[in-house]
């Protein structure tokens, strides 16, 4: 080696020690400061890791390559409809890029969206759109935690894919959805008709669950304490006080093969479901074998361990929401607290835990923008609007019958969290703009709450929300059509407005049978007579102001087939919307959700009017009967008897109906004429 | 009797001859036997009851006994007694016994019979309890997998020295390189990663995803990525085997024997392609054997193959499966060919179709009229004419407009031609495009009259549709009528699906008709689509079963052979006269240019512009377009083959493509491994050291 050989060795040695003295010092400094500004992707860098992120780090220059090559792969894949990949490419892509929020974003939106629907059974659509859930929820929020865009993808996929109604399975996934909340946290308490008494039991509820010890061990330190300072309490042997929560964890594991998680729950809520539900009575349903524990019943049952239970299941429900389900109990009963008696069943109610859980963490980053908040914010505000229109949900876990109605609970929360969101919105809300989306929302929601009090007959508070709409502050004043509304007393209000929504033959179609299915569920079923009535009387103006406003219009419309539909006599259109609600078929576009178990449907054709009943109940056997062809014989008759009277019915229906197409038959001569 | 001793007293007994011929007989007897037994229980209920709840028994049972080899081996003779119910499942058991007696037989008379008995015992005793900890399953489920698979390799390995062993200089080459290959380090690590691949990646196919996933992921990565790595070993054995000897200067001690240049190159590949095909054996037989496991697994909504949940035995009967079950017994394990609708240009197929239209309206018009070829041709010909008038007409027009905007413009024909072919690229995606809520088109499939009197016959629609902007959250209605039965479907943009349809609908002249309406087919259930809807060029096709998979799958590593024999020509043909490392990379160029070729070509179409914005060349576009345009050309064959997709996807690779491919390919080989030859006859070998 010559000497020119060794000063180019120190020199290179040299540079490379600079280089690296110069690293550390300034790595050291710029995390310091990436720090201090809040840069990070995530303020836990180290928990969230995987060992495959090391892997990803390993591979050095080549990552980027392969990354790019998977996405190329799942991009192609996806457009071919060939799934079978998905979960294993989005599996490896995050992996190498778990800090890259819009990988996450797309493979759960690829599995929710495009894969689900490719697919034909509701079941089949439904684990898909769980995979993309759980995608989001189990591991993209949590190496991501303080990531908006994940929380808003997360909460949109509860708002629109399962709670809109956009996809045919969506009865399904929100049916689903109110069974697995309902062995999590059990059937909420029974609501009255005051907002604060509701929120308050909701909140006592939940602070249960929230404010349990954070452990089994835990709660038996707690039994043990409280044990030791009751004279009463079981001692053993030694004098010592018993854990009862230990010994019933034990005779559970033991006898009934059974451990504290979503399965002892499961069996818990459906055995009290059974109990519960008029059903088993009735039709004879009950637990299949995979729902009953011959050895938990008898230990539910067990006089002895009621204050054991008490301390256990608390406990339990806390550890699957945290664990299983990566939510957090004192942000739920914190949620609770401020937006009303939000029922963990109903998919909008996550909607708004994730979106505003989003805003709030992502706001804690110095980097987050009102733009990445704002699309958030919507979401909150849209699952608070649909909170009002389907939060309160009936839902019997043996029969799935489901039902969800209006929420007037949540009328004013809609205002409160318009404000809270608005102080958010930058220049898309700023009071320099004329049009503001939030403010437009209000003005809709505003009128549909009139609409619905004002048809419900609650006109005191129909008048209270109309006055609350006149004077509203940020009302848009260049809307010429809301300006000539607001001139209008709350009858020619509730009128006018009826008129512009049934212009186009589809939403009449969906005010008609929005209304039917109302006057059918919450006025027969729940037992609300004036509710039917007024109901059924708005049906029947809608469909006649519609006719009305069609013999006028002259222009082609390409919905004749649905303007058709409305011009049926009006009795045809009521009993076919009762059919369809019986028979389990019903679909209400308006986005509520209605799909009755048989135990619901009999009730309902019990409490139906005679003349419904009999202008329904040949249509209806026909229906069920093509639509269960499994059904034992009798059963349908067993549900739905036969109405009095029926024989003289069918004779003067069939007359009439001759008679009708002897007028139509004229009406076409002599139109031909 | 020492150890030592006694392993040297078995070691000679196993190679005697009384010993081979008893062992064979005892080998053969003992697999007849199992098979006969299998198929015995196999017609008794009781046992087959077992059978369908052992593989549920099987995963639980937390006894150490059942998680082992012994309790894989009870699992698999479980499945198999199950498969033994139907016909289709009784060849493949009859296969799987057949290939483990002709295996054990080969170790007989290789005279390692109990070597490799022992080998296996002593492997799996390893392996088992490694399986029985939750941190060692996975090395113990790779052991327990890639021992047999190891092994076989060695007997294949072994007979192909064997076969090699004839006096002949291009034998004597190739027996040569099979040496190399297990001593050289480059080709061992691919032959373990191939066997590793293998037996791990049946451990990455969890249950919690439908049969048919798995089945797809199985032959995804067992094909797609057996076909990587043996192309890497291929390239990298051939290169080196070739660049090393001259480098070295071994290839003197072969070259100055009588082996002519030829008979050196030749003998080169033929060693290399032995070595594939011995690997491909071995690998086909493991994913053919995990597939027919696989397939016996009970699919979503089963306790066992064709067995539904509510007991319903569903063989043979595709509409009483499951979803998951009829999707791999119909669109993923059999052969399927795919064809498109007729365009909307008149083809001779669409002119006789429409041509029969007319002749049956004027008939139904006027009784009097008859068919003769006479009426037949001159309705014809008014087609033709009618829409070649049609089409003169616009092109006219759109000349004439072109010619108002800028005068200079030259009616050229060859302008006339761009203008037709615009216009009928134009009507063309027209055809494909519907608005909504107007009355639906119609697409016309011909060419399916064998497939009509066939009633286990079933088509597959598969179907894209794009619309507006494609807007992800957006889920389309629309309805396929075919013979005025409506099939709804509810559909996501820009991603495809597939539905089945009964072979029923086929006319009588063999061709299918659907009209395709853009909107929910009850306007009560769901609002009108916004947008209008188009089929992509390739968005509609309809696929029907042409054969079972099995000899597809056959063929399918018939063409992996082929194209890995054009890799070892290129980098025996490169490594003749360079270096390893640049030969390498030669060679690897080639195969890159060579399995990019389709996605190059579609890149070149659809996104290579050889303008500016202004109007002035793009030059460094015109550059790539020079090199890429005529590498997409010429590789476009081999890279369209894709035998792994269409493994995946169910699709028929025939013969006739087989022959195809090897005459293609082949003609490659030949004369990339000619073009080497030249090269190397002119090289000075004792002067060329490699430094």
């Amino acid at each position: 080696m010559n000497l020119s050989d060794r000063a180019i060795q120190f020199l290179a040695a040299f540079c490379v020690a600079v280089a690296l003295l110069g690293s550390s010092v300034l790595s050291t400094e710029l995390i310091a400061e990436a720090g201090k500004a809040q840069l990070t992707y995530t303020d836990e860098a180290q928990e969230g890791d995987p060992p495959e992120v090391a892997l990803g780090i390993a591979m050095g220059a080549f990552r980027g390559l392969f990354v790019n090559w998977l996405w190329v792969r799942a991009n192609t894949l996806k457009q071919d409809g060939k799934f079978y990949e998905a979960i294993e490419l989005s599996s490896a892509i995050t992996r190498l890029q778990p800090r890259f929020p819009r990988v996450w974003a797309f493979h759960a939106w690829n599995m929710a969206y495009n894969i689900s629907v490719a697919t034909n059974t509701a079941a089949e659509r439904w684990e898909w759109v769980k995979a993309g859930i759980e995608l989001l929820r189990d591991q993209g929020i949590p190496r991501n935690p303080n990531d908006v865009l994940l929380h808003k993808e997360l909460a949109w996929i509860f708002v629109h894919k399962i709670q809109g109604w956009a996809d045919d399975a969506h009865f399904y996934y929100k049916r689903q959805l109110a069974r697995e909340w309902t062995y999590v946290l059990g059937t909420p308490p029974v609501r009255t008709g005051v907002t604060e008494e509701n929120s308050r039991a909701y909140v006592e509820w939940l602070r249960q669950v929230a404010e349990a010890p954070e452990s089994i061990d835990a709660a038996v330190d707690a039994e043990l304490r409280d044990a030791a300072k009751d004279s009463n309490a079981e001692k053993g042997p030694d004098g010592k006080p018993v854990s009862l929560v230990r010994e019933l964890l034990n005779r559970l594991r033991d006898e009934a093969h059974l451990l504290p998680n979503l399965d002892l729950l499961r069996l818990i809520e459906l055995r009290n479901a059974v109990r519960l539900s008029s059903a088993s009575a009735r039709l004879g349903m009950g637990r299949n074998e995979e729902s009953r524990n011959a050895v938990l019943d008898s230990l539910l049952d067990e006089p002895r361990y009621q204050a054991a239970w008490q301390r256990l299941l608390p406990v339990v429900r806390q550890r699957v929401i945290i664990e299983k389900y990566h939510m957090e109990p004192s942000r739920m009963l914190d949620y609770t607290r401020r937006y009303g008696p939000l029922d963990w069943r109903h998919p909008a109610t996550h909607a708004v835990y994730w979106a505003v859980r989003g805003v709030e963490e992502g706001l804690q980053r110095n980097t987050v923008t009102y733009f990445d908040t704002l699309n958030t914010d919507r979401v909150v505000v849209n699952a608070i609007q649909e909170l009002w229109r389907t939060g309160e949900i009936v839902f019997d876990p043996v029969t799935d019958d489901y039902i969800a109605l209006t929420d007037f609970n949540f009328t004013d929360k809609y205002n409160d969290v318009l404000d809270e969101v608005r102080k958010r919105g930058g220049f898309a809300d700023s009071d320099e703009r004329i049009y503001t989306e939030y403010s437009a929302g209000y003005q809709n929601f505003l009128r549909d709450v009139i609409r619905v009090y004002y048809n419900r007959g609650e006109i005191a508070l129909a008048e209270k929300y109309h006055e609350k709409l006149r004077n509203f502050a940020r009302i848009n004043l260049n809307d010429d059509s809301l300006m000539y509304l607001l001139q209008l007393p709350l009858a020619d209000f509730v009128q006018e407005q009826m008129k512009q929504r049934v212009s186009t033959p589809y939403v009449a179609v969906t005010e008609i049978e929005g209304a039917l299915m109302e006057a059918f569920t919450r006025g027969l079923l729940l037992r609300k007579p004036d509710i039917f009535r007024r109901q059924l009387e708005y049906a029947r103006a809608v469909r006649e102001l519609f006719i009305k406003e069609q013999n006028v219009r002259t222009l082609v419309d390409k919905d004749d087939r649905m303007a058709d539909y409305v011009r049926q006599d009006f009795t045809t259109i009521v009993s076919n919307v009762f059919v369809r609600l019986l028979s389990g078929s019903a679909v209400s576009n308006s986005g509520g959700g209605f799909r009755l178990g048989p135990n619901q449907a009999a009730d309902l054709f019990e409490r139906a009017p005679l003349e419904l009943r009999q202008s329904a109940y040949d249509l209806l056997v026909a229906t069920t009967s093509q639509r269960y062809p499994d059904l034992p014989e009798g059963a349908i008759k067993q549900l739905f008897p036969e109405p009095p009277g029926m024989a003289e019915y069918r004779v003067a229906h069939a007359s009439s109906q001759a008679e009708e197409e002897r007028k139509r038959k004229e009406a076409v001569e002599y139109e031909q004429k | 009797m020492n150890p030592r001793a006694l392993i040297a007293r078995l070691n000679r007994a196993q190679r005697g001859t009384p010993f081979k011929i008893a062992a064979t007989i005892v080998t053969a007897a003992l697999c007849i036997g199992v098979f006969v037994t299998l198929y015995v229980l196999s017609r008794d209920a009781r046992t087959v009851q077992a059978a369908t709840g052992a593989a549920a028994k099987a995963t639980d049972a937390g006894a150490w006994f059942n998680q082992g080899p012994i309790g894989a081996l009870t699992l698999a003779f479980h499945s198999m007694i199950d498969a033994l119910r139907e016909s289709s499942g009784i060849a493949s058991v009859a296969i799987l016994w057949t290939l483990v007696a002709v295996v054990a037989s080969t170790f007989i008379w290789l005279g390692i019979g109990l070597s490799a008995l022992a080998g296996l015992l002593i492997g799996w005793g390893v392996a088992w309890p490694l399986m029985l900890n939750e941190h060692t399953a996975w090395v113990g489920r790779l052991l327990a997998g890639a021992i047999p698979l190891s092994l076989v390799f060695l007997a294949g390995l072994s007979l192909l020295r064997a076969a090699f062993a004839a006096p002949r200089p291009v034998f004597a080459v190739a027996r040569t390189l099979l040496d190399e290959a297990v001593r050289m380090k480059v080709s061992l690590v691919f032959i373990v990663l191939v066997i590793f691949f293998l037996a791990v990646i049946p451990g990455l196919l969890t249950t919690d995803q439908p049969l048919r996933y798995r089945v797809q992921q199985w032959f995804q990565y067992g094909t797609g990525l057996t076909y990587a790595v043996l192309a890497f070993l291929t390239l990298f054995l051939a290169t080196a085997s070739v660049a090393y000897e001259q480098r070295d200067r071994i290839i003197w001690q072969t070259m100055t024997k009588p082996v002519a240049p030829w008979q050196y190159l030749l003998g080169k590949w033929v060693g290399v392609m032995g070595l594939n095909a011995v690997l491909l054996i071995v690998t086909a037989s493991g994913v053919f054997l995990f597939t027919e496991y696989l397939r016996n697994q009970p699919a979503r909504g089963e306790i066992a193959r064709n067995v539904l949940e509510n007991g319903t035995v569903t063989t043979g009967d595709p509409s009483l499966m499951t979803e998951d079950r009829r999707i791999l017994e119909t669109q993923v394990l059999v052969a399927r060919v795919a064809i498109m609708p007729e365009p909307y240009q008149p083809s001779d197929s669409k002119l006789d179709l429409l041509t029969n239209i007319a002749v049956k309206a004027r008939i139904a018009e006027n009784s009097t009229v008859q068919d003769t070829p006479e009426l037949r041709k001159s309705i014809r010909d008014e087609l033709v004419e009618t829409f070649n008038k049609r089409l003169t007409d616009s092109v006219e027009q759109l000349m004439l407009e072109t010619k108002s905007r800028d005068p200079r413009v030259q009616d050229t024909p060859e302008l006339r031609d761009q203008f037709a072919r615009e216009v009928l690229s134009d009507w063309e995606l027209q055809y494909r495009t519907i608005e909504p809520g107007v009355p639906p088109e119609t697409y016309v499939f011909q060419g399916l009259g064998a497939l009509r009197n066939d009633p286990n016959g079933i088509l597959t629609l598969r179907f894209q549709i794009n619309a507006g902007s494609n807007d992800p959250s957006a889920l389309y209605r629309i309805v396929f009528i075919i013979r005025g039965v409506p099939h709804e479907r509810q559909v996501a943009l820009k991603a495809a699906q597939t539905f089945p349809i009964s072979t029923d609908f086929i006319n009588d002249d063999g061709s299918l008709m659907i009209s395709v309406y853009n909107g929910p087919g009850d306007p009560s259930s769901a609002p009108q689509n916004r947008n209008a809807i188009t089929f992509p060029p390739d968005g509609l096709e309809l696929l029907y079963t042409a054969g079972g998979y099995e000899l597809n799958f056959l063929r399918v590593f018939g063409v992996i052979w082929i194209k890995l024999g054009f890799i070892a020509a290129v980098a025996i043909a490169a490594a003749s006269f360079l270096s390893f490392s640049v030969a390498s990379l030669v060679a690897l160029a080639f195969l890159i240019m060579a399995e990019s070729a389709v996605f190059l070509d579609d890149s070149l179409k659809n996104y290579l512009q050889l303008t500016n914005v202004g109007g002035g060349t793009n030059i460094p576009n015109v550059i790539i377009s020079l090199v890429a345009t005529p590498v997409a050309a010429i590789f476009h064959t081999y890279a369209a083959l894709n035998p792994t997709g269409k493994l995946v996807d169910g699709l028929l690779i025939s013969w006739s493509e087989l022959a195809s491919a090897l005459l293609t390919i082949g003609g490659w080989t030949l004369a990339a491994l000619g073009l080497g030859l030249a090269i190397f006859r002119r090289r000075e070998l004792a002067l060329y050291s490699g430094q």
